[in-house]
């Protein structure tokens, strides 16, 4: 009786272990932009800081967009050019881990005239999948999505 | 000695199927608020309905505010539905009514007299969560003007499919599908010149 109930025991334990290393490790990236590659190459960009970002995260997201050739600058919504053809918006998630980690970092375009959405790129990830990434990194995944390098 | 290895089994059982369908169970995704803008301003009055013509929906086999499947651990689906519990017809014109006002429209009933009628029909919207996120869709949206003709009319048909996470990212991800193929339809050319003329 004592075998039979070790057994069940250890493959419960076994079983949920499993479970636990694949859920720790869980990571996934999605998005989609909608506008014609051309005319999103040649377009200007306005990421919009938003009020609690105290990691400025919308100079790293600019910067990330500079790098993939795009016209990008960032700053807060009271200081946007006027002229500019799209609004990077974006919405990060932070979670405590031992360490605060970036688990959900959502990137939207919207068109500047009247707020409607182009496109988006998200990045979710497990404490475990966000070690050893930098925010550089996440703000790369999600951006991969719209505008691939 | 049977009696408490057999005990032990279900225990076991059950905390497993707990584990993994616990975050499976009871999920509701909000549409009712997923359009933040469209592309089209205008200050005259439209009547907007939503048509849910979903053949799962139109037979009764599933209720009005089902909109897909979350599935726990083994595949096992399970239903998700919209966040207010109205039909999800309902949340899609309320966002849709929402966005319209924003753009300066005045909105009235379906049954209204106006100048304008904006009509979705529904043939489908479904998620299905497992480790990603699909969102099966097909949407028809119509402009007719105020003694039914039709005016215009664009479509789309398709699948989005990104990465599952919890409740709420999975909610939000398709909220933003919505956003984003609605306003893809509202951008059709012909639905743009059917829906400006009447307002200026």
């Amino acid at each position: 009786m004592k075998n039979a109930i070790v057994s069940v025991s250890l493959r419960v334990l076994a079983i949920g272990l499993v479970g636990l290393s694949v859920g720790a490790c869980v990571g996934n990236v999605s998005g989609q932009l909608t506008l014609p590659a051309e005319q999103a190459t040649t377009a200007s960009y306005y990421v919009q800081r938003h009020d609690k970002d105290s990691r400025d995260l919308a100079s790293t997201i600019a910067q990330s967009m500079q790098k993939r050739g795009l016209q990008a600058t960032a700053g807060v919504e009271s200081a946007r050019p006027a002229d500019v053809a799209y609004v990077v918006t974006y919405v990060d998630k932070w979670m405590w881990d031992m360490r605060m980690y970036l688990y959900n970092l959502r990137i939207d375009v919207r068109d500047a005239k009247d707020m409607s959405i182009v496109g988006y790129g998200e990045s979710m990830q497990s404490s475990l999948k966000a070690m050893g990434q930098t925010h550089e990194d996440i703000v790369d995944n999600a951006l991969d999505k719209m505008f691939p390098r | 000695m049977n009696r408490s290895v057999r005990a032990t089994h279900i225990s076991a059982l059950a905390l497993l199927s707990l584990s993994l369908a616990g975050c499976a169970v009871g999920n509701r995704y909000d549409y009712g608020s997923s359009i933040a803008g469209l592309p089209i301003t205008g200050t005259g009055k439209i009547a907007v309905s939503v048509v849910d013509a979903r053949p799962y929906v139109l037979s009764g086999d599933k209720k009005p505010d089902f909109v897909g499947l979350q599935r726990g651990g083994f595949g096992n689906p399970f239903d998700v539905r919209t966040g207010s519990g109205q039909p999800l017809a309902t949340e899609m014109r309320d966002a849709i009514s929402t966005a319209l006002q924003k753009q300066g429209f005045s909105v009235v009933a379906a049954a209204e007299p106006a100048p304008r009628k904006l009509e979705l029909k529904v043939l489908e919207w479904k998620t299905d969560v497992m480790m990603r996120l699909k969102t099966l869709y097909d949407l028809e949206l119509s402009v007719f003007d105020g003694s039914g003709a039709l005016l215009a009319k664009s479509a789309t048909k398709g699948e989005d499919v990104g990465g599952g996470g919890f409740e709420s990212q999975n909610a939000s991800n398709a909220a933003k599908s919505f956003e984003l193929r609605l306003t893809e339809l509202v951008r059709d050319p012909g639905v743009q010149k059917a829906l400006g003329s009447p307002a200026n």
